[in-house]
């Protein structure tokens, strides 16, 4: 398959190439200049701004599915222009070109703001989304209604992965506590496989043409649930990070 | 009541701002964002503002997806900040139009856009203002508006005739909705009212807006 990759000067574009790239063809594309980066040495690279619809229709064509990983989370302008506009962009191109297969990408914010975050357990990606008005969140959340619309409308099929903390096995997080752990979080290769996972699905388990995962690792806080990555997508975490809420597992 | 109004180059609110311009203090600005200053100057100490989005053909995409958006996030924002109670928003009926047309549709079923663009700039206004109401820090009220008629007559299906328009944003910008009796520490801030004028076996309910709004729409023979 051919894929387009969006927004690739991230930390997760590494792990995502490497879990796509034995199987398929890439086209790594962001808005900075990637082509001197040894990690894509062996990809089709562009430079492309996703808030530029003629830089993305022209990006996306001949391609078989597109990997949406762009993301602003502080600037007002520039996160409604990337992460809202960017999925129009992205959807018009897609519609265009007759590519039925989007991967769109946010946290778990989309779905599940602060009015579910800090009050509820047993969160899972099905419920109606309540983002909340935090910039980084409503602008996903909006870019992510609107790829809903267009998958609605016009048969293409939107396959949503959702992450909170993108961890590498042994990285130290960013908390007051290092040994704090935050209950929605993957290991970075683990998250790199979700991709592969949702370039693989068949449309047909798919309950709706836009549907949404938890990419996290199998936790036993039961706050939220990966269950539908696994039973859907077939996505499988070989990191649950025993070492960070199992005693036994310390040392 | 001091009022504040976006989208003044459309008919409707030039008509808006003249009708409630009669008892109320109103000011208004084409863009928001373009006119940011002197729009921070006529919502100082405003009781209400009533935002939609421009009709022009000529704008392109771009700055239809900002103005939905990004103007609506901005200026909802501005709203909390200078302690603005009262928000409303004119969007359009036409956001359920991909229902049956047999079905009669009321504030209960969900939106339906598709992505032609006065739908889907409308229907993602309302998202983002939805996202407010649901924190409470602003009374939100959604009018989804027929097609407005200027002339005696209409063939729309859900057709607004002016002086019923101008009934509807009056009455909303004007009456306080007391919270739900199941809930009454609860501020009540989402509303969503359909308003179109009186037609025979309409598609559209509005007895939400009649009945908390008081709306008194005409009837119409079409």
């Amino acid at each position: 398959m051919k894929i387009l990759i969006l927004g690739a000067n991230g930390m997760l574009t590494p792990y995502v190439t490497h879990a796509l790239e034995k199987e398929h063809e890439l086209r790594i594309t962001d808005i900075s200049d990637l082509s001197g980066d040894k990690e894509y040495k062996n990809h089709e690279v562009l430079q492309v701004d996703i808030t530029n619809l003629e830089e993305v229709m022209s990006a996306s064509a001949g391609m078989d599915a597109i990997i949406n990983l762009a993301v602003v989370r502080h600037d007002l302008k520039m996160a409604f222009n990337v992460n809202s506009i960017g999925c129009y962009n992205m959807m018009v191109a897609a519609q265009t070109h007759n590519i039925k297969r989007v991967i769109n990408t946010g946290p778990h914010w989309v779905v599940s703001g602060q009015s579910y975050e800090k009050y509820d357990f047993d969160i899972h990606p099905d419920i109606p989304t309540h983002s909340g008005t935090g910039l980084y969140a409503i602008t996903k959340s909006s870019g992510q209604e609107i790829c809903r619309i267009f998958a609605e409308n016009h048969n293409m099929y939107v396959i949503n992965l959702l992450f909170c903390h993108l961890r590498a096995p042994f990285e130290p997080r960013m908390a007051v506590r290092p040994d704090d752990f935050w209950p929605f979080s993957v290991a970075k290769n683990d998250a790199g496989t979700s991709f592969l996972s949702a370039i693989n699905v068949d449309f047909k388990k798919l309950a709706s043409s836009c549907e949404s995962f938890f990419i996290t690792a199998s936790l036993p806080h039961n706050q939220y649930s990966n269950t539908k990555a696994k039973e859907i997508l077939n996505w499988h975490p070989s990191n649950n990070f025993e070492k960070y809420w199992k005693r036994s597992a310390k040392n | 009541m001091k009022i504040f109004l976006t989208n003044s180059q459309s008919s409707l609110i030039q008509t808006t701002e003249q009708w409630l311009g009669r008892i109320h203090s109103v000011g208004m600005v084409n863009d928001f964002l373009q006119e940011e200053n002197q729009s921070k100057i006529l919502m100082k100490n405003a009781d209400v503002v009533i935002h939609s989005l421009s009709d022009d053909t000529e704008t392109g995409i771009k700055n239809k997806l900002e103005e939905s958006m990004e103007q609506t996030y901005t200026l909802l924002s501005l709203c909390i900040e200078m302690g603005i109670k009262r928000f409303l928003f004119l969007g359009t009926l036409d956001v359920l139009n991909a229902y049956d047309p047999d079905y009669i549709v009321d504030e209960m079923w969900k939106p339906k856009p598709t992505t032609e663009m006065k739908l889907l700039t409308n229907h993602m206004a309302e998202f983002v203002c939805k996202e407010f109401g649901r924190e409470h820090h602003i009374d939100i009220r959604v009018l989804r508006l027929g097609e407005i008629c200027w002339e005696n007559q209409s063939p729309s299906n859900s057709p607004l005739f002016v002086i019923d328009a101008l009934q509807a944003i009056q009455r909303a910008v004007e009456i306080d909705l007391p919270s739900p009796s199941y809930i009454p520490n609860v501020p009540n801030t989402w509303n969503i009212f359909h308003i179109q004028s009186l037609t025979a076996n309409m598609r559209f309910k509005i007895s939400k807006a009649e009945d908390e709004l008081g709306y008194t729409p005409q009837k119409v023979e079409l």
